[in-house]
């Protein structure tokens, strides 16, 4: 029984199973998955203070029905457009900690009285 | 001599031959998150998703050379392939003199996994018990129903069956009836369903299985795990519980667990409490406390405790281990453990053992 449901898994993957490739990324540069999470692990996660399922679903890490990963990849495009500026005014390049600074949400400033 | 020798070897090869398949919950802790943060199996264990794979790269290793930095696993057209493989030596001194000394391989196992839209199917072999494992998981509203052939998930799913909350010896060097809690690794995978939700930091999973302690058994089970940080400081705290329904004395365990970790420290714990698992009421508890001097060194201090009735205060067992977990490279994990056992009542210590373990995964 056991040997059966392994050949059926087998033959099924073999037909119709999906190729392990980026699935649903459309603003960072990433090619591979490996560049992706280390980006995530190393940057966006501790430059925001949160964990990963702060934006994603942990059975599928490609769904968008947080919202808070639409909003991050909105963040995102923004930062790369920033950076483009940045580039052009010969500056060094901005990321997550330059608001965040590892807090869910930036701070503001005091409103003026 | 030699007999002694064959017979010690013998009989440690079956108290440690295993083909169970856990996480290491301490990294679960450190990363404030569940065990499917790493593993494909929500249960933990096994088989790593990319995440997992990073995290044993880049945050594990003491060093990771440019050659195997870009590792993504091993990804054939549809499949992802992985493994784990485990070689022990153990010995034992009974005050100077050295009583005996085993190595032997504990596991050889091949995991492969497919995906077609929200179906994640999973298998799994150990080559060394020839088990196979299996399971189909369909993923939705945040979690997950999955089916197959496995084992049931409860506790801190501790990597290392020995400790009493999971099987323990299973050759009962102490005289009791039962040194350790029934998770025993010579346990085959049985068939079950579970259902489990993330909701934000807490997973919740309920079960069912059949046959998994003995032919005609059925068993419930259920676990609650909860992850929180206030700062720099890590907080996990869950339980869980087992019940057995078919026996006429049915088997109920329940399992209270949890961990604190701040930078480099961490501690973790558990305690189950059984029913009707020898006669009355059994107890074993497990703490550990680890620091990571540096990035690939991990040292420990732990102590695990079985008392197999709690009425009697004669038969129960403690352990205490100190250990040291080197991971010079990524995929090799190399671990070193003095472990002493003491007896409450006037019976004498069990001398010294030491445990020396090669853990390759890929």
């Amino acid at each position: 029984m056991k040997k059966v449901m392994i050949i059926v898994l087998f033959l099924t993957g073999l037909m119709v199973g999906q190729k392990r490739e980026l699935k649903n990324v459309k603003v960072l540069p990433f090619k591979t998955k490996r560049e992706l999470v280390s980006f995530m692990k190393t940057v966006v996660a501790p430059e925001l203070g949160v964990k990963c399922n702060f934006c994603h679903n942990l059975t599928d890490y490609s769904s968008d029905e947080k919202d808070h990963k639409k909003v991050a990849r909105q963040m995102m495009a923004m930062v790369q457009q920033s950076n483009k500026t940045m580039n052009d005014l010969n500056f060094h390049e901005i990321s997550c900690w330059v608001c965040h600074r590892g807090n869910e949400h930036p701070e503001h400033p005091p409103k003026k009285k | 001599m030699t007999s002694q020798r064959f017979k010690y070897s013998y009989f440690l090869l079956i108290i440690i031959l295993t083909g169970t398949l856990w996480a290491v919950p301490r990294y679960a802790m450190e990363s404030g998150s569940s065990c499917i943060l790493c593993h494909i199996d929500p249960s933990g264990g096994g088989l790593r998703n990319d995440y997992g794979i990073a995290y044993g790269l880049d945050d594990l290793a003491r060093k990771t050379p440019d050659k195997i930095s870009g590792y993504a696993g091993i990804i054939l057209k549809h499949f992802q392939i992985g493994g784990d493989v485990r070689i022990q030596s153990v010995s034992k001194n009974k005050g100077d003199v050295p009583s005996g000394l085993a190595i032997f391989p504990m596991q050889a196992n091949i995991q492969m996994k497919t995906e077609v839209g929200k179906v994640i199917a999973l298998a799994q072999l150990a080559t060394l018990q020839s088990d196979l494992g299996f399971q189909i998981r369909l993923n939705g509203f945040n979690g997950y129903v999955k089916t197959g052939i496995g084992k049931p998930s409860f506790g801190l799913k501790l990597d290392d069956h020995t400790v009493f909350t999971r099987g323990g010896n299973i050759r009962l060097i102490h005289g009791n009836h039962r040194e350790g809690m029934p998770f025993l690794p010579v346990l085959k995978n049985a068939p079950f369903l579970e259902l489990g939700h993330y909701k934000g930091n807490t997973h919740y999973s309920f079960g069912m299985i059949k046959g998994y302690l003995y032919e005609k058994s059925e068993s419930s089970y259920g676990r609650l795990e909860h992850f929180f940080s206030n700062g720099s400081l890590n907080k996990m705290i869950g339980a869980s519980f087992f019940r057995e329904t078919t026996a006429a004395k049915d088997l109920q365990m329940v399992n209270l667990f949890g961990g604190l970790n701040r930078g480099n420290l961490s501690w973790m714990g558990e305690v189950t409490v059984a029913e009707n698992l020898v006669s009355d009421r059994s107890i074993a508890s497990y703490s550990e406390l680890t620091l990571k001097v540096k990035k690939g060194f991990t040292i420990l201090a732990r102590i695990d405790f079985f008392d197999e009735s709690m009425i009697y205060t004669e038969d129960a067992i403690r352990r205490t281990t100190f250990g040291l977990n080197y991971v010079p490279l990524p995929l090799v994990d190399i671990k070193f453990q003095i472990r002493s056992t003491q007896l409450s009542g006037i019976v004498p210590s069990k001398g010294i053992e030491f445990l020396s373990q090669l853990h390759l995964w890929f």
